[in-house]
């Protein structure tokens, strides 16, 4: 079975946290972490978020 | 000229502001304040469940559907399962390393690692003595965890902190990595539901008081509500009749308006500074009686009817009596568990607490009485056999020493003093209820006059 992975790229707190192209680059790093432990069959982006699908 | 009468009777009251203040008392531990108002007894004490198994502090819990707890350490990746009756094994260890949370959510088990999630079924958690089904690595956090933390379901979630990031595995078992992102000198502790939403409580530092609340929908992409304690962080949220906010290093106590933190109590034992810190599995509820675990003991903060006011109270304090260092702590039933790390000044040993069948000896120190204190009677409302009350008197803020009592066991029914005190300014009482096995003396009223 698939695991499935999504990670958030909101714009984030009212004062002081990251702008959504910052969570663009802080999910792109997750994902490359990911990729150490991990087998990635697919990653989609949707305007808000990513979708990485892991296999078992 | 001899005091009027003080009567130190409205065990209710619990412990006061000080030892100054009329109408609570200076301290109490194991004092069972609640069952019967007015008057007071002896708790149940509580003994090592745990044999030799736990070899560090359990400070994260959780207990299953099954009944079953599981109590895990942020100095090892071992995981002990205590069974309703009490019954501790080791199940696993992590191999991601320590565990820094425990939840429960649709069936599974969950532990946090530093950087990873695990989880088991939950049938297996119980079933397997030794856990083979489980997964160290289910998920991979954004951050690296570094103290304990306490995970929460809300709205069909489980919501589990990351350091400046939520995360959370959803209903249809999807691991959101980051559902909600704060400033980043935010580390969240704890969190809890409030209303439809999730509280969220942060800890900055020893040096930068601004621990943060955040009030989350947990849908919006950001928070609704933000507010800011000048304390270090927030340790623990205490469910009670309302939400309950421990936070900082001296054992404050606010509660939640909705929009912000109001301080409430200071945790109070004598004249000992409670010393706090990170500790979010150290709450819990006892039919209704929040519960918070201290080097003093296991605190409640609560009452036994809307027509009392809300009191403090060392309602249970450790099998082992050296310097504590609390831990989680899980009501199951009527049942508790706590965990515990104790240091004797040579040897530092672990356990996990379970309630016996036992009544622990009630310790009671009145407030201050002023005035030439001639003597002290300790009212009676059941002595059973075996049991006794003894006290010890500081007069003229001299120290406590032994004060004989004597039972006058005619019209009275009272404890009173052998020879008289006879204080100059002012005096203070010890009472101590011995109990023995099951039973506990039930005192109604101390008149210091």
């Amino acid at each position: 079975m698939t695991r499935i992975v999504t990670y958030n790229l909101v714009a984030g707190s009212h004062v002081g946290a990251e702008t959504k192209e910052q969570k663009r680059q802080l999910a792109l790093e997750y994902i490359e972490r990911l990729k150490q432990d991990e087998t990635i069959e697919e990653i989609q982006e949707e305007p808000n978020r990513f979708i990485i699908y892991l296999a078992n | 000229m001899a005091a009027k009468p003080t009567t130190f009777g409205s065990f209710h009251n619990g412990i006061a502001l000080s030892k100054k203040i009329a109408g609570g008392f200076h301290s109490l531990k194991s004092c069972d304040i609640h069952s019967q108002a007015g008057a007071a007894t002896g708790s149940f004490a509580f003994e090592k469940t745990s044999g030799t198994i736990v070899d560090n502090l359990p400070d994260s819990s959780v207990t299953l559907p099954s009944g079953d707890s599981f109590f895990a350490t942020s100095s090892s990746g071992k995981i002990w399962k205590v069974t309703t009756s009490g019954v501790t094994s080791l199940v696993h260890t992590n191999t991601q390393g320590v565990n820094f949370g425990l939840g429960y959510f649709m069936g599974y088990l969950y532990y946090a690692s530093a950087t990873k999630l695990g989880r088991i079924a939950e049938s297996n958690a119980s079933s397997e003595a030794t856990w083979s089904s489980q997964t160290d690595s289910w998920a991979t956090f954004t951050n690296t965890n570094v103290h304990p933390i306490k995970m929460e379901e809300q709205n069909a979630s489980l919501f589990i902190p990351n350091r400046n990031y939520v995360a959370a595995v959803n209903s249809a078992g999807v691991f959101e990595a980051a559902s909600l992102d704060l400033q980043s000198q935010h580390s969240i502790t704890t969190c809890i539901p409030a209303g439809t939403g999730l509280l969220i409580g942060t800890w900055v530092g020893n040096y930068h008081n601004q621990a943060g609340l955040f009030l989350w929908d947990t849908y919006s992409p950001s928070y609704i509500v933000d507010s800011y304690i000048d304390e270090a962080g927030v340790n623990a949220f205490i469910r009670g009749e309302m939400i309950f906010i421990q936070a900082g290093l001296v054992g404050n106590i606010y509660y939640w308006s909705g929009e912000k933190a109001v301080l409430y109590k200071r945790l109070r034992d004598g004249d000992t500074v409670i010393v706090t810190g990170i500790n979010p599995s150290g709450a819990a509820n006892l039919n209704g009686l929040p519960l918070f675990t201290t080097r003093q003991g296991i605190y409640s903060l609560g009452r036994g009817d809307a027509s009392l006011p809300v009191a403090q109270n060392i309602e249970y304090v450790y099998s082992a009596t050296n310097t504590i260092t609390p831990g989680a702590i899980q009501v199951v039933g009527g049942q508790i568990f706590t965990g515990w790390k104790n240091f004797d000044g040579v040897t530092t040993t672990y356990g996990i607490d379970k309630l016996s069948n036992n009544k622990s000896y009630a310790i009671i120190t009145t407030c201050q009485a002023k005035g030439v204190i001639k003597s002290v009677k300790v009212f009676y409302d059941s002595i059973p056999a075996g049991t006794s009350i003894s006290a010890r008197v500081n007069k003229d803020n001299s120290g406590f020493v032994t004060h004989d009592l004597v039972q006058d066991d005619g019209d009275e029914r009272c404890f009173r003093s052998v020879v008289d005190v006879m204080s100059k300014s002012s005096a203070q009482f010890e009472i101590t209820l011995v109990s023995s096995g099951s039973n506990s003396p039930i005192i109604d009223a101390i008149v210091v006059q």
